[in-house]
C-alpha cells in the first residue's frame, strides 16, 4: 500500500455501537423513544437514526460499509447524497455518546 | 430464545415459498436535518414553578458593588454605574424586563443595566438558580 | 437554638414534618387539615422548616424563609401573613425534589367508577380550580398539585393537599364549596390572591384509594371550546416537561411514562368557562373505556 493510502485510510472515522442490552426502545405514533441506560439519557429518533443502530454492532465498521448494511437491510430511499447523510447522521449519535467514533 | 415469537410470521412463509419480502422503506432525511432529540428538562424549570426566586443586584458576593451599563460590578466611584437595587426583584418581575418592561422602581437606563448584570450571572452567585428557571417556558 | 414548633400530616403516601418558628401557621395548618388522619407511627419522609429569613425576621416585620430537607437557593420569603402559603410550597417541594416512589407530574386529578382523570399543563391553564369544581360534582378529589404514577401498576395514587385557588377562582367555588372549608384569604401574594380549600371529607376518607388512569387532558382557558387529538411524540415531550423527577428516575421513569402515554387517551381541551369544560369532560368521559 503506498503511504498516502495508508494515511487516508487512518483518517477513515470508524463507529462502533455498545452492547444491545444497553438500549430500550419504543415505538410512538412518529417517532421512535430510545432510553440509553449508561448515561440515563431519553432521546427521541426519526429515520434514518433508529436503522442505523439497528445494522451496527460491537465490530468496528466504517460509514460506507454502514451504508452498505442498510441499503441491504432497507429499501434506503434514493437519492445522491445518501452516504453524506449517513455520515452526518453518524457523527450525530457518536456526538450523543450513543455510538464510539474512532480514528481507523 | 427458544420461546422467541417470529416478528414476521408471514413474511417468514412468504420467501419459504419463493416470494421476495418487501425490505421497509426507509426515509433518509435532509442532509442538515438532525435525526435525534434528547429530552432534557431541567431542574430549575419544574422546581421554578414549585417555588417563587428572587434574584438580588448585585448579589452577596459583590455586596456595596456598583452596576455598569453592561453589567458588570464595579466600584462606587465609576462614573455612569447605577447603585445597588434597594430591593431583590422577583422571577416574574425579571422575566417581564426581559420582555421589554423595566424593573420595578428604576429607570429605563438602571433597568439595562441591571438586567444585564443579570445574564451575566454563573452558577454558584446568587440568583443564578432563580433566572436559570426562568430560560424555560412555564 | 430558638424554639420551633412542629405538626406532623400525612396525605396520601407521604408522611411530612412542619417546623416552624412560629406557631400561627402551624395551629393554621391544624385547623384545615383537622379531617386527616395523622401519620400512622413516628417517622416522617420529608421535614419542612419554616424559619426566619434573618434572624431578626423571627419578630420585625416576620419573613419566613422555606426550608426543608430539600431546599432551592434564591427561594423567595414569604411575610408571616402568607406562613400557611409558605408551609403549602415548602410541601410541594419536598415532593417535586425528593418524592421518588412514583412518577411525579403536575397535574391535577379526579376519579369516578374507579377510572382517574388527569389533567395537566402550565400555571393558568385551570387544572386546580377544574378539579376542584369536579370535586364538589361528584367526583373524588385525588390531587391539585401532582399526579403520583405508579411505577408499577401504572395507577394514580392520590395526594390530595388542600386544593389552592388564586383569584377568580376563589370567588367561582364560594358558590358551590361549604364556608367552612375555606382557608384564610391571603393578598398580595407572589401569585396574587390565593385562598385555600380544604377537598371534601370523601376524597380524604379515601386518599389510600388508587384509580387506573382512563384519560389525559391539556386544558387550555380562554380560548373557544374545542378537543383535539394529540401525536404521542408531543404528549412524552409535554409530560417529561411537566415531571419533576422523571430524569432521576431512569429506566422505571421511562418505562412508566411510556405505558401511560401507550394505555392513557389524550386530548387538548380548549374552553372558555368552567360549565363548557364540565361538559367537554364529560362527554368524552361517557365515551371512554
Amino acid at each position: 500500500m503506498s503511504d498516502q493510502n495508508f494515511r487516508l485510510s487512518t483518517m477513515t472515522p470508524k463507529y462502533r455501537a455498545g452492547p444491545k442490552d444497553d438500549l430500550i426502545w419504543h415505538e410512538l405514533d412518529s417517532m421512535t423513544l430510545l432510553f440509553h441506560r449508561p448515561s440515563g439519557n431519553t432521546h427521541m429518533l426519526a429515520d434514518p437514526a433508529p436503522a442505523l443502530l439497528e445494522v451496527m454492532d460491537s465490530g468496528l465498521l466504517t460509514a460506507a460499509e454502514i451504508a452498505t448494511r442498510l441499503k441491504a437491510r432497507f429499501d434506503v430511499e434514493s437519492g445522491a447524497d445518501t452516504d453524506d447523510i449517513i455520515s452526518a447522521r453518524l457523527e450525530e449519535l457518536a456526538a450523543l455518546g450513543l455510538i464510539a467514533r474512532e480514528a481507523g | 430464545m427458544t420461546d422467541q415469537i417470529p416478528s414476521e410470521p408471514s413474511a417468514n412463509a412468504a420467501s419459504n415459498q419463493g416470494i421476495v419480502t418487501r425490505r421497509r422503506a426507509l426515509m433518509m432525511g435532509a442532509i442538515t436535518a438532525s435525526a435525534v432529540v434528547s429530552i432534557k428538562p431541567a431542574l430549575a424549570q419544574t422546581a421554578g414553578s414549585v417555588l417563587n426566586c428572587e434574584i438580588p443586584v448585585p448579589g452577596n458576593n459583590a455586596a456595596g458593588g456598583y452596576i455598569a451599563a453592561d453589567g458588570s460590578v464595579v466600584s462606587a466611584d465609576t462614573p455612569g454605574a447605577f447603585p445597588p437595587a434597594g430591593r431583590n426583584f422577583s422571577g416574574e418581575e425579571v422575566r417581564q424586563a426581559m420582555n421589554g418592561r423595566t424593573l420595578p422602581g428604576t429607570s429605563y437606563d438602571q433597568s439595562e443595566a441591571y438586567v444585564n448584570y443579570i445574564r451575566r450571572l454563573q452558577a454558584g452567585q446568587s440568583g443564578f438558580t432563580c433566572y436559570a428557571s426562568l430560560q424555560m417556558p412555564r | 437554638m430558638a424554639e420551633m414548633h412542629q405538626i406532623r400530616l400525612q396525605i396520601g403516601p407521604a408522611a411530612f414534618r412542619i417546623a416552624s418558628a412560629w406557631r400561627q401557621p402551624l395551629d393554621q395548618l391544624a385547623a384545615l387539615y383537622r379531617d386527616y388522619p395523622g401519620p400512622s407511627d413516628h417517622m416522617v419522609d420529608f421535614t419542612v422548616r419554616l424559619e426566619p429569613d434573618k434572624p431578626w425576621r423571627r419578630y420585625i416585620r416576620p419573613s419566613v424563609h422555606i426550608g426543608g430537607d430539600f431546599w432551592l437557593p434564591d427561594a423567595a420569603p414569604l411575610p408571616l401573613a402568607q406562613g400557611l402559603l409558605a408551609a403549602e410550597m415548602g410541601m410541594n417541594l419536598q415532593m417535586a425534589l425528593g418524592w421518588r416512589r412514583h412518577l411525579l407530574l403536575h397535574a391535577s386529578s379526579v376519579e369516578k367508577d374507579g377510572r382517574a382523570l388527569i389533567m395537566t399543563g402550565l400555571s393558568g391553564s385551570g387544572k386546580s380550580t377544574l378539579s376542584a369544581m369536579l370535586a364538589q360534582k361528584g367526583w373524588r378529589f385525588m390531587g391539585d398539585e401532582f399526579a403520583l404514577l405508579d411505577l408499577d401498576t401504572g395507577d394514580i395514587a392520590p395526594f390530595p393537599r388542600l386544593i389552592s385557588l388564586k383569584n377568580q377562582a376563589i370567588r367561582a367555588m364560594q358558590t358551590v364549596a361549604p364556608a367552612d372549608r375555606f382557608g384564610p384569604e391571603m393578598t398580595d401574594t407572589p401569585k396574587g390572591d390565593i385562598r385555600h380549600l380544604v377537598p371534601p371529607k370523601a376524597a380524604i376518607d379515601r386518599m389510600g384509594e388508587p384509580a387506573r388512569p382512563a384519560l389525559l387532558l391539556f386544558p387550555r382557558f380562554g380560548h373557544d371550546p374545542e378537543l383535539r387529538d394529540m401525536g404521542q411524540a408531543e404528549i412524552f415531550v409535554r409530560l417529561t416537561q411537566a415531571s419533576t423527577n422523571y430524569v432521576a428516575l431512569g429506566e422505571a421513569g421511562f418505562r412508566a411514562l411510556t405505558r401511560f402515554v401507550d394505555q392513557v387517551p389524550t386530548r387538548a381541551m380548549d374552553y372558555q368557562s368552567i360549565e363548557q369544560a364540565e361538559e367537554l369532560i364529560e362527554r368524552l368521559w361517557s365515551r371512554s373505556p
